[in-house]
């Protein structure tokens, strides 16, 4: 025992040992408060390094641990003994004999073999602690036997397998009352200021250790709350299913019941959830304006705690409303019109003779889809057509006039365009005709045209009429004169 | 034309030029059923029912208010049209009514699994004549092929279902929830009576059709 350990796990600075000293850590429990600087600091670094972990991160660094948990009927019962022994007496620890006397009464209840017993209970205490569900307090090594407490893990499956403690509006109330007294304390020393101790120990320290445990409390009640929920359900499946009709009167005061539990505690929650976000809201301008930046993460993390248990209210009530529905809409729809279940069981036997004496089938209306006529139109849709622009080589290669580059009739126009100050592409074109084919000719006639408006520039076109070119083409005129330089 | 608190219709142009009624007329002529949990169609209905009524009337169609709480249109002559559902759709059906009075399913909101209608399917109908039925086949059978064709036809008849409104399917969840007009499945076997002579009154109704063994297998 002591803090020796605790300080020991505390100060691993490997991110991987984390949750391993998470379950480990038994002076993180709420029974021991830490009170040195020492472990007090040491708690805030393991807070803080808990609260920046990320879902990946958790999720790798735990399956790094490669912990798996297997717990059988008696490990189970035997852990809720050694947590019970603990509970009621005021040792923290047990030593062998004790366990044994623990694992005795298992043994009795699953009525094994008592021959086994002891060598049974030496394998259920190695497996608790491979397990790390129970932890050997103390540094005897194997020279005598040890003394051995629950871990933080063991402690909490054994909770959990008592009695689930669910959430009412006096356990909400008192716990809330703490809350509110705390932070009260809180807001006083953050008035009054000091140096960084008494921050850490009077603001950030309180906000994260007491409130927030306080906080956790009335989670782990809500938790308890869900599998009392669930059980209502299951309850209320069970008396519908047995007793159908019959069930109806005890399953609506159930739902009843239940609805009004929990619209009170609703009611409750959100009234004390408002007190504190402003009692909160406080802290933390005092915090920003001292310029505590761990203070107001100290406040933010409480804050989230107060949304999720505010959350989970909200979330309840409405997940709990849409239930008591649905089972009034069964009673109302299935139940009265089925009080002694003759059609279900009619149903099942019909279903069951599927096609005898007769197969039927269910009629629905069903008109034909609309027939959408086009409007008759003279007009034809234009379809642009995109294609890949060639160079003007290429399209001259493609043509087959190879043999008349652009380049060579180029250099002629340009030096008849300089000479005379002008050109006509008539003229060029019918120049051509006679030495190349009527293909050649009208495949270059749009390149040159294209070319001699680079060229030169295009006079006004006076005379729009049409020139035969060969046969079978016509063209306008196109005269292009110098450009001045 | 119709107030918002208190919708109520004087006259059939009324209904007409009411923004709901498009998409209300068509989900009905095109077999939709149309309950309380929509709630504003289901009030549109209501309210318009008995101007409704004559004007389908024209169409020789009959508006139906089921008595769970849903409207859906039955076509009795040729105008409209009017067609049976498949022979998958109507045994997927049945078991979902059947399902639909479990307690078991109130604690998941109604959710029927997709894998819990088809084992009820096989332990009902038994894996034979479930096969012969969702996966008939004129050669050989293997367990693997019939375990696909069941699984299709019934995603299939789970699909032509939600069309129509019986059904509402949750994707993420793979299942489905029933909506109240599953309980047309149970019609036939709403009272004591042999279930022969419930048919020949349906029939007369124009609510459904019978047929013999060799046109069962039809998607």
């Amino acid at each position: 025992m002591g803090a020796a350990p605790r300080e020991f796990a505390l100060n691993l600075p490997d991110g991987a040992r984390i949750c391993a000293e998470l379950y480990q850590f038994v002076g993180f429990d709420s029974r021991v408060s830490p009170r040195s600087s020492l472990q007090f600091k040491s708690l805030h670094r393991f807070i803080d390094t808990v609260k920046h972990l990320s879902v990946a991160d958790s999720i790798a660094k735990t399956w790094s641990l490669d912990f798996t948990l297997q717990l059988d009927r008696e490990d189970a019962a035997f852990l809720a003994g050694i947590h019970t022994w603990l509970a009621i007496n005021p040792d923290p620890t047990l030593d062998e004999e004790q366990l044994r006397n623990i694992y005795r009464i298992v043994s009795e209840v699953a009525n094994s073999d008592p021959s086994s017993s002891a060598q049974r209970a030496t394998n259920a205490i190695a497996r608790l602690r491979e397990q790390r569900l129970m932890v050997r307090t103390d540094t005897a090594g194997i020279i005598r036997g040890g003394e051995y407490s629950l871990s933080r893990m063991g402690s909490a499956i054994a909770e959990w397998f008592g009695e689930q403690e669910g959430l009412t509006r006096k356990s909400l109330e008192i716990i809330m009352t703490q809350i509110r007294a705390g932070l009260g304390q809180i807001r006083v020393a953050a008035e009054a200021g000091g140096d960084d101790d008494h921050w850490e120990s009077q603001v950030s320290g309180p906000l994260k250790l007491t409130v927030a445990q306080l906080i956790e409390g009335i989670e782990r009640r809500q938790q308890g709350m869900d599998v009392q929920q669930e059980q209502i359900r299951e309850r209320i499946e069970a008396m519908l299913e047995e007793n159908w009709f019959e069930a109806v009167v005890s399953c609506e005061t159930l739902l009843v019941t239940t609805s009004e539990a929990l619209q009170e505690l609703h009611k409750v929650l959100m009234h004390e959830i408002e007190g504190m976000s402003s009692l909160l809201s406080e802290i933390e301008d005092l915090c920003e304006k001292n310029s505590r930046v761990e203070s107001v993460e100290a406040v933010d993390h409480v804050r989230r705690q107060i949304e999720r248990i505010g959350a989970w209210g909200e979330n309840r009530f409405a997940t709990w409303s849409e239930y008591y529905q649905n089972v009034h809409e069964f009673i109302r729809s299935v139940i009265s019109v089925d009080p002694d279940r003759a059609v279900r069981t009619r149903l099942r036997d019909a279903i069951k003779a599927y096609g005898r004496p007769v197969f039927w089938f269910l009629n629905v209306a069903d008109q034909p889809p609309y027939l959408h006529l086009r409007t008759d139109s003279d007009i034809r849709p234009s379809q642009t057509v995109e294609r890949e622009l060639k160079p003007e080589e290429d399209v001259l290669e493609d043509a087959g006039i190879i043999n008349l580059p652009l380049e060579r009739i180029g250099e002629e126009i340009s030096e008849k365009l300089r000479n005379s100050g002008q050109v006509e592409l008539l003229d060029i074109l019918s120049g051509l005709l006679p030495h190349h084919t009527f293909h050649e000719v009208y495949m270059l006639a749009g390149e040159l045209a294209e070319w001699l408006i680079r060229l030169g520039v295009p006079l006004p076109l006076h005379d729009e009429s049409w020139y035969p070119l060969g046969k079978g083409i016509e063209i306008q005129k196109l005269t292009v004169r110098q450009r001045k330089s | 034309m119709h107030n918002d608190n208190e919708r109520t219709y004087n006259s059939l142009d009324q209904v007409i030029l009411d923004p709901l009624f498009p998409g209300i007329d068509h989900r009905l002529r095109t077999g939709g059923h149309i309950d309380m949990d929509d709630i504003r169609s289901y009030e549109f209905l209501l309210q318009a029912e008995p101007l409704l009524q004559v004007f389908y009337e024209g169409y020789d169609c009959r508006l139906v208010n089921g008595q769970e709480g849903y409207f859906y249109l039955l076509s009795e002559g040729d105008l409209l049209g009017r067609r049976r559902l498949s022979g998958a759709e109507m045994l997927v059906g049945q078991v979902l009514a059947l399902l639909r009075m479990d307690p078991a399913y109130l604690k998941k909101a109604g959710q029927i699994p997709i894998e819990q209608i088809l084992s009820h399917l096989e332990m009902l109908l038994g894996r034979q004549k479930l096969a012969e039925v969702l996966a008939p086949r004129t050669r050989g059978r293997d367990a693997e092929t019939d375990n696909r064709k069941i699984r299709e036809a019934v995603d299939k008849a789970i699909n032509g279902l939600a069309r129509l409104g019986f059904i509402l399917i949750d994707r993420a969840s793979e299942s489905v929830i029933p909506a109240r007009s599953i309980a047309r499945f149970t019609e036939p076997v709403r009272d004591a009576r042999e279930m022969s002579a419930a048919l020949e009154e349906l029939i007369k109704l124009g609510e459904v059709e019978l047929d013999d063994e060799e046109q069962q297998n039809e998607n």
